[in-house]
């Protein structure tokens, strides 16, 4: 399972050069990677009916208990055949869709990313490895969102979705570290199996309400929902990929991970019951009053989660039955929605179904695979979403509260399903309107085949749902262990849920016809901005810029005296602090000591800092810096330092360059500091000067008997190779710490790079 | 700035700046010398060239590219730092093969690639400070 996620990095990270190579074909070549792991999926799924529960244990930070272990179990299997399946699709189709567009090297880099990070999430068998996994998805999906950077509104809707569920991120990492500490494991496998422990720890609650409150955000719960909406700004692959199939279920994943711990406390069931069913009546009227094919698919997906939420809430066997079913209905069918959405725009260049319509006649296949996947969305007997309707039904009717409720709202929601379909299918498809003027084609068969495969799905598992009732069998299980076995059929017999089935869609499509002759009437409707999570989302964005420009101008206002002053004062303080548990030592001076090139060398610094001080030019400053730093140079040498003073030397050659190179470009010398301000900064430095001088005097005294001295001097040549002692402790015995100093260089010397392109580019602020 | 003396000079002085700092490198492991000063000895050279003749020109002449120069020493570095996991040893252990012992350089090991990595960020850097400020 390690390998699998890993040749998934390495594959990201490869995937430029073999793009290089493969070109156009390059789509089909990554779609390799997810269609190998589909099929390894198939094995361990056999092993899993036989066995049951497979753990591959690995160990990474043994010592604080945590591994990279994998769990193979019917929930996690449900999930990767659908991210390795829809990937191999999503990936053959995006080699057609992405063709001619610029940078779509790194659209691999990132899809390939986030396809063996999602692998790693549903797989993994501990909950902090679970939780690097999740913070990937979120990472490599802002990535994916962002990909069309050149726009404004894009680059927000990818910050917006990456700070909603990098937030929630962070409650979710709290959330599973107060599990952990609960059940006493970060091991999923023994969290499950502590349920009666957690129930009565005290972090219980408070583990829970972090959890949800994560998982809300990933999988677009009201009131986060408005970022998968936004989202939509991502090439239609990714929507299809991440925003209907993958990423926005993980939240979904990790609550039913976690229901046999919290399945049976009071707040979860009421949580996920209000929000769940909230998300889902507002995500189905949402979507009827949208025109733009992605949004219409957006709302609906969010009302789906809510759905999903809202089942798992219920928490019933029925209802994680039914969980389940809908899990991969609504896969199949929305994916393959998106896709053909995305086929849609990329031939006519539209996504509006105001201007849509009779497209069948060109696009056959892709007309074929869009009726059914409509007709699965819609819940039409005998397609697979018809059966998912059926068990949801069954689910909020035996709810021994509220069910008339729940019942209700989901029959609504079940209503506005159909009615999108129709506006999604017929009215793109079938309807007489369009009204572009672009002549529309069939497209290449890589991009309607994986829509296709998808709609016959659904409409095979319709009818042979005896053939996936198995791997669903076990998902419930791996959600609530007491459940039976599952046994999918089509026909139930005339009873309740039936002939509520029938009259949501009736409802359904009197609701399309009317959207469909009342455009004018539809387009009117608006929601005010004011009362839209959004809206406080953005209120609050813009408060945070607000308060960081106010304290910006305070903090940084621009005067480098300041800044150093600043941080002098601080040290001075920060070292009177320590200092005053000493006392001032006596100053021993033996004339005899100094020899007299001593005397001269210091004599020299003394009046080059003089010098330097009283200045009346830069140059003479920096100059007079330089004798002071030569001066330091010869000091080294005297004391046998010779490596330390040859980069004195040259680090000073360089700052005199530097400095002269700066010159060029400051305005004349000018004093702005008088007569008080300038007593200031001579009483901080006098003040700094004095401390230093303590602090030699503090040391000196101490005789310098370090063992790291006589360690380094001994191990040097033999654990080093090296005779150098400076050279070996920096490359070899302290390397990680000159890294860490290389990085920052390299940060600085881009900062400075950047500092100075941006100035240049207003040519005529410089003087 | 133009002055005849450096703007003759610096051309025969370029390739004696690069063949001390690679002396300078290469030797650091036994004496004074090693990856950080090397570097700051290559850059001055390059930088002298930049400020005769421009930093457009230098740039165009020796092929620089100090933003290159600072992401292959990072990345040298880093890659020293990974090659010992390979071997089953912990991060950025040094691993040096003892048989071999080349002339002049001596023997090779990950510290000295290391070595290398510092040699390339620190005359990147010096060169992408010097060049930003030169380009006029």
């Amino acid at each position: 399972m390690l390998t699998i996620i890993i040749i998934g990095f390495l594959l990201a990270f490869l995937a430029p050069f073999i793009h290089r190579i493969a070109k156009e074909y390059s789509g089909l070549v990554f779609a390799l990677y997810p269609a190998a792991t589909f099929l390894w999926l198939i094995k361990q799924y056999k092993t899993v009916i036989e066995y049951g529960t497979q753990i591959i244990p690995m160990e990474w930070v043994p010592s604080l208990g945590i591994g990279i272990d994998f769990r193979l179990d019917g929930l996690s299997l449900l999930f990767g055949f659908l991210i390795s399946g829809i990937g191999t699709i999503v990936l053959a189709y995006a080699g057609t869709y992405m063709k001619g567009v610029p940078n779509t090297d790194r659209f691999y880099v990132a899809l390939i990313a986030f396809m063996a990070s999602m692998l790693g999430l549903v797989f993994s068998d501990n909950i902090i490895s679970l939780f690097v996994f999740w913070e990937l998805t979120s990472f490599t999906s802002y990535f994916l969102i962002g990909f069309k950077h050149e726009y404004e509104s894009t680059r927000k809707s990818a910050l917006q979705a990456l700070l909603i569920t990098a937030g929630g991120g962070l409650a979710l990492l709290a959330g599973l570290i107060l599990l952990g500490i609960g059940a006493g494991s970060l091991s999923l496998s023994e969290i499950l199996q502590s349920g009666d422990i957690l129930a009565q720890s005290s972090l219980f609650n408070a583990a829970m309400l972090l959890i949800i409150l994560g998982c809300f955000t990933k999988s677009a719960q009201f009131p986060f929902h408005f970022w998968l909406p936004s989202a939509m700004a991502a090439p239609t692959p990714v929507s299809a990929y991440l925003h209907s199939a993958t990423m926005v279920k993980a939240g979904i994943f990790l609550l039913a991970r976690l229901s046999p711990v919290f399945n049976g406390a009071d707040g979860w069931h009421a949580t996920l019951l209000l929000f769940g069913a909230t998300t889902m009546l507002i995500g189905a009227i949402i979507a009827v009053l949208q025109t733009d094919l992605k949004k219409i698919l957006a709302y609906t997906t969010v009302s789906a989660l809510g759905l999903l939420t809202m089942l798992l809430g219920i928490g019933t066997e029925i209802a994680i039955k039914a969980t389940v079913i809908f899990i991969l209905a609504h896969a199949l069918y929305k994916g393959a929605l998106f896709l053909i959405a995305g086929i849609v725009d990329h031939e006519t260049g539209s996504r509006d179904i105001r201007k849509l319509g009779s497209l069948f006649r060109s696009m056959p296949f892709t007309a074929t695979a869009a009726v059914l996947a409509g007709l699965s969305m819609a819940g039409i007997p005998p397609l697979f979403g018809f059966i998912s309707k059926e068990y949801t039904y069954e689910s909020t009717l035996e709810m021994a509260l509220n069910s008339p409720l729940t019942t209700s709202a989901f029959f609504i929601t079940g209503v506005f399903f159909t009615a999108a379909a129709g506006m999604l299918v017929y009215m793109v498809f079938f309807g007489r309107r369009n009204r572009l003027n672009s002549p529309t084609r069939e497209t290449p068969i890589v991009m309607w085949i994986g829509p296709l495969i998808m709609g016959i799905l659904s409409l095979s598992l319709g009818f042979g749902s005896g053939l996936i009732s198995p791997l669903l069998e076990q998902a419930s299980l791996a959600i609530r262990p007491e459940n039976t076995t599952l046994k999918i059929s089509l026909w139930h017999g005339i009873n309740t849920e039936l002939i509520l089935s029938t009259f949501t869609v009736l409802l359904g499509i009197a609701t399309f016809l009317f959207v469909y002759f009342n455009p004018r009437l539809m387009s009117q409707i608006e929601i005010s901005e004011k009362i839209k999570p959004s809206y406080a989302y953005d209120q609050i964005m813009e408060g945070v810029v607000d308060m960081s420009k106010i304290v910006t101008r305070k903090v940084q206002n621009g005067y480098i005296r300041v800044y150093v002053s600043v941080m002098v004062a601080t040290f001075c303080v920060l070292a009177l602090i320590v200092l005053q548990n000493f006392s001032i030592p006596k100053i021993g001076v033996m004339w005899s000591d100094f020899r007299v090139y001593d005397i001269i060398i210091g004599a020299i610094m003394l009046v080059a800092c003089f010098y330097t001080v009283v200045a009346q030019s830069r140059l003479l400053a920096i100059a007079m810096l330089g004798v002071v730093g030569y001066g330091v140079a010869f000091v080294f040498i005297i004391f046998g330092a010779p490596d330390l003073a040859m980069t004195q030397i040259l680090i000073e050659t360089l700052t005199v360059v530097l400095f002269v190179l700066v010159l060029w470009k400051l305005p004349k010398y000018l004093i702005f500091a008088e007569g008080f301000i300038k007593f200031r900064y001579f009483l901080v430095s006098a003040l700094f000067g004095l401390i230093m001088t303590w602090i030699v005097m503090i040391v000196t005294q101490y005789p310098m008997d370090s063992h790291l001295k006589a360690f380094f001097a001994e191990n040097s040549y033999p654990r080093g190779m090296g005779r150098n002692v400076v050279n070996v402790i920096l490359v070899d015995f302290r390397s990680l710490d000159t890294l860490g100093e290389m990085v920052v260089l390299g940060i600085a010397a881009i900062g400075i790079y950047g500092l100075m392109k941006f100035n240049s580019d207003k040519k005529d602020f410089n003087p | 700035m133009n002055s005849t003396i450096l703007s003759t000079g610096i051309r025969i002085l370029i390739p004696l700046f690069l063949v001390f700092s690679l002396f300078l490198l290469f030797r650091g492991h036994n004496a004074p010398g090693g990856g950080f000063v090397a570097g700051l000895v290559a850059s001055t050279g390059f930088a002298l060239y930049a400020i005769n003749y421009g930093a457009k020109r230098a740039q165009e002449r020796f092929k620089l590219y100090p933003n290159k120069l600072i992401a292959w020493g990072l990345l040298l570095a880093v890659i020293s730092g990974l090659i010992p996991l390979f071997a089953g040893v912990t991060f950025m252990e040094g691993l040096w093969l003892e048989e071999i012992q080349i002339p002049i350089l001596g023997k090779p090991g990950t510290p000295i690639l290391f070595d290398i990595g510092v040699y390339l960020l620190v005359a990147g850097t010096i060169l992408e400070i010097i060049f930003s400020l030169w380009e006029e």
